[in-house]
């Protein structure tokens, strides 16, 4: 029976030893940083994940920041993130390391902006060049401050509110920049969608803020100051080849392909092969684990598609060649037409109109319609938004705000190449009653925009269907 | 008893399904990685590699053990491939079997002739080299047979394909620059690994896994030998990490703390800073288009204006001004385990032609380089060494890092 025990013990070890290094790991990581990731850290990255993440904040400090703010025309950006919300939705908590502080990025004229972290804590400091800034910066989470009105009598001022942005004025003289960017909205909207939720996006400073920043600066440049929307756009709608990497990576590492090879129909059910659903010879969707798979049936779902022949099948009826020849043609078309430098809405004008040359009817509804001029057609949606930085801009959709759609695409750029078909079967619709029923599909796979365009950086789950005999 | 036994059976079925299980969709994965390439390198790669190279028909006889086997996606056979315009290249197999999902065309091979008189192409590349390179593939049988088989008029059309396969093979599409970066990962913690295992005046240099070396202050080098590692020694360790038909390797760098100290020493905190100042030279004078040895002269250039001797070899010259550190480098391509040598490269090293390679877009190479720096407190001619070897990629923004270089030498207590 000790023996027993001494097994037991060993495998409750390895498994407490496994369990606390991913806690440990975990940790390493900024609290729920991966909120302001749309997900994208939630894998079991086969690496140091902290190690990766200041390497990309890096590389974009290096990379993209100077771009983004030499073509806005900006030379100071400041932006603050509040601390009481403990980083709340900040979208840029991540890309400066940071859940509360504020960050003040300067052109100075050489190759790189001078950054620096006035008031909070960061991640990582060796990715600034002054953190906290110099004795007269006081940050209020400590006792400094208790130490600076003892030794400083004479500079108390009327109210503690003005301690928040302490020596910000004589900061920013010493700079003397022409355009300040600050992080509040001007005509942005909230909005994002159903994958994403809600981002404070480019709303980071209350009214309190802007009056304290104001009075902080001075009039001279307060004055200077616009609003930093657009910046905060375009820096987190960019990527290094690093964070193309980590998505390619990270969604390889999720999406892994099943395994049709034991089906035996009439026996095995969807929840032996890991769920999905199935459409069934008449049209028909069934799923849930215990639906016993038959002949006639169309599996579909995120890790590979399958169809079960019929008694006297040998190869795959019409309907399903369509539909995959259909959407192979549709892949390419997407994968084809889009290119670094035009607005998401552009794009998305010009896939509809290669869609219908090829034969489809581009449809800005994600739903069926059979009173379309050619019900014969398939029927395409796109909802193709970007991924892996939380917000869902540029997106090449007829959904979402305007804005989604005037954000130009960038280089590197990673989205979902998420499309919805939807194909008529006239004898499906004839069992049916002709209310509509069809063959539709949900596609959701990753791709990235280089300079030669559209390329896939992980395998695909979707692109193969495999035949059960 | 019998309750021990059933227990331990129980959980050793787990671990073998559980690893079994694991092997296969790894193995699985892996393969739809390598086929995803393939695919994309036929769609992206392809067609302008024939079109730069001026070739609208190549020729490539697969057989067994041919470097280009996985790439092609084709085990024995004729790979025929005709530019017929437009986006794409038409691709075809006689004779042989060839991945299903990139092939448009499967034939015999008694089709060819009829297949390539009926596309007329005006230059045909066949895979044989007249500049030496790895790509001299095709046997003399199969050459004879497919010079016969297309007769006088297009025999004469016939070219070295060697160029083409080059740029075939050095144009990277973006889920090779993933791998890339996924092998440089798995590369750097088997590093951290082997140097976790040093024990200084224990360990010998062959005790470690890769290619482990150390200088002495002359430039004496041991190199994997039965040295035993000892306090006040910079080690070096290149180590590769492969996937089918892809390799990566990369170094670290550990410097083992003499008795009473507790941090670096200031020689070495100073060739570090010197490895990161000429990582910035590099950086900001690589990009895509000029070839490796324009590439080179600008480096060498650039390295010399910031104060630098630049070194043909990786030896310490004797004759140079004894003030300042001495560079080497050799900026190989890296991702494939063929085409190290047959690739665009930004070195003295390697066959001449290779250095008249334009860098492409999305090249994967590494900065390999050595940096020599004169002690002059030890002595006259004595040095310190070290060799950084990272992998980077050239985008339209020059180089980039896709994953962190080497950020410190690493102190072994």
């Amino acid at each position: 029976m000790k023996k027993v025990l001494i097994v037991l013990a060993f495998f409750c070890t390895l498994f407490l030893v496994r369990g606390s290094s991913a806690q440990r790991r975990d940790s390493d990581v900024m609290l729920n940083i991966e909120d302001a990731n749309y997900g994208i850290f939630e894998g079991d990255a086969p690496y140091d994940e902290v190690k990766m993440l200041k390497h990309i904040r890096l590389e974009r400090f290096y990379l993209i920041l100077p771009r983004v703010m030499r073509e806005h025309n900006i030379d100071m950006w400041i932006h603050v993130i509040r601390p009481w919300s403990w980083g709340g939705t900040d979208p840029l908590r991540y890309e400066f390391g940071s859940k509360s502080g504020v960050f003040i990025f300067t052109d100075r004229g050489d190759d790189r902006i001078e950054r620096v972290v006035f008031q909070g804590r960061v991640q990582d400091p060796g990715a600034y060049d002054i953190v906290r800034g110099r004795s007269e910066f006081i940050n209020q989470e400590n006792y400094e401050i208790m130490d600076y009105v003892k030794e400083n009598p004479d500079k108390v001022l009327e109210s503690e509110l003005h301690l928040r942005f302490l020596g910000l004025g004589d900061f920013v003289a010493e700079r003397d920049p022409k355009r300040i960017a600050v992080n509040y909205m001007e005509t942005l909207s909230f909005p994002e969608g159903s994958e994403t939720f809600t981002m404070a996006l480019t709303d980071g400073i209350s009214y309190t803020d802007y009056v304290q920043i104001s009075k902080a600066l001075g009039d001279k440049y307060a004055k200077r100051m616009v609003s930093a929307e657009h910046v905060i756009l375009d820096y987190l709608s960019r990527r290094v080849a690093a964070e193309v990497v980590l998505y390619g990576s990270l969604r390889a590492q999720g999406g892994r392909s099943r395994s049709f090879g034991n089906i035996v129909p009439g026996v095995t059910t969807l929840g032996d092969i890991r769920g999905g659903s199935v459409v069934n010879k008449d049209g028909n969707e069934r799923s849930g684990d215990n639906y016993v798979i038959q002949r006639g049936d169309f599996i579909s779902g995120w890790q590979g598609s399958a169809y079960v022949l019929r008694k006297g099948e040998t190869d795959l009826p019409w309907y399903i060649k369509k539909f995959w020849d259909d959407d192979k043609k549709i892949r390419e078309i997407l994968r084809r037409n889009i290119k670094v430098g035009p607005t998401a809405g552009e794009t998305l004008k010009l896939l509809a109109r290669k869609l219908e040359e090829a034969g489809f009817v581009y449809t800005d509804y994600q739903e069926y319609n059979k009173y379309v001029d050619h019900p014969e057609k398939t029927q395409v949606h796109l909802d193709m938004h970007a991924e892996g930085k939380g917000i869902l801009a540029p997106r090449f959709s007829s959904m979402g705000p305007k804005w989604h759609w005037n954000v130009k695409i960038q280089l590197f750029h990673t989205f979902a190449v998420e499309y919805m078909t939807y194909m008529r079967v006239p004898e499906w619709d004839r069992a049916n009653n002709f209310t509509g029923q069809q063959l539709s599909g949900f596609k959701h796979d990753g791709m990235v925009v280089t300079g030669r365009g559209g390329e896939v950086p992980y395998p695909n789950q979707s692109d193969t269907i495999h035949i059960i005999q | 008893m019998n309750k021990v036994r059933c227990l331990l059976t129980v959980l050793c079925m787990l671990f073998l399904v559980q690893g079994v299980y694991a092997q296969s969709q790894e193995s699985d994965a892996a393969e739809n990685v390598i086929n995803l390439i393939r695919m994309d390198k036929f769609e992206i790669i392809l067609p302008q590699a024939m079109r730069d190279n001026n070739v609208d028909m190549w020729i490539y006889v697969v057989r067994e053990d041919d470097p280009l086997r996985i790439d092609l996606g084709v085990d024995d056979g004729i790979c025929v491939l005709t530019d017929r315009g437009g986006r794409r290249i038409e691709r075809a197999v006689l004779g042989g079997k060839g991945d299903k999902n990139v092939y448009d065309i499967f034939g015999s091979e008694r089709d060819l002739p009829e297949f390539v008189t009926e596309r007329d192409p005006k230059r045909i590349a066949l895979n044989y080299s007249e500049q030496g390179s790895g790509f001299n593939t095709i046997t003399q049988k199969d050459r004879d047979k497919v010079l016969k088989a297309l007769g006088d008029k297009y025999a004469k059309r016939v070219v070295p394909g060697d160029f083409v396969a080059v740029d075939f093979l050095s144009g990277k599409v973006m889920s090779e620059v993933v791998l890339f970066t996924k092998l440089g990962l798995e590369c750097e913690k088997i590093i951290e690994g082997e140097l976790d295992k040093i024990v200084p005046g224990e360990t010998a240099l062959k005790d470690l896994s890769g290619n482990v070396f150390v200088r002495d202050p002359d430039g004496n080098e041991e190199n994997n030998t039965d040295y035993v590692i000892q306090r006040g020694d910079l080690i070096g360790l290149l180590h590769s990490a492969e996937l089918m038909n892809f390799n990566m390797h990369i170094g670290g760098i550990a410097y083992v703390l003499r008795d009473g100290e507790t941090d670096l020493p200031l020689e070495v905190k100073k060739i570090w800073e010197h490895a990161l100042i000429t990582r910035e030279i590099f950086r900001k004078n690589i990009k895509a288009g000029p070839t490796g040895r324009e590439t080179l002269e600008l480096l060498i250039r650039k390295l010399e204006e910031a104060g630098y001797v630049y070194i043909d070899d990786d030896e310490y010259d004797r004759n140079a001004d004894p003030e300042k550190t001495q560079v080497h480098i050799d900026f190989h391509t890296m991702g494939r385990s063929v085409s190290y040598e047959d690739a665009p490269r930004i070195s003295p090293l390697g066959p001449e032609w290779t250095h008249d390679l334009k860098i492409p877009l999305y090249h994967t190479f590494t900065f390999e380089y050595m940096i020599h720096m004169p002690v002059p407190e030890w002595g006259r001619g004595k040095h310190l060494y070290v060799c950084l070897h990272d992998g980077v990629v050239v985008t339209e923004r020059g180089v980039e890092f896709p994953y962190s270089p080497l950020d410190k030498i690493r102190a072994i207590r």
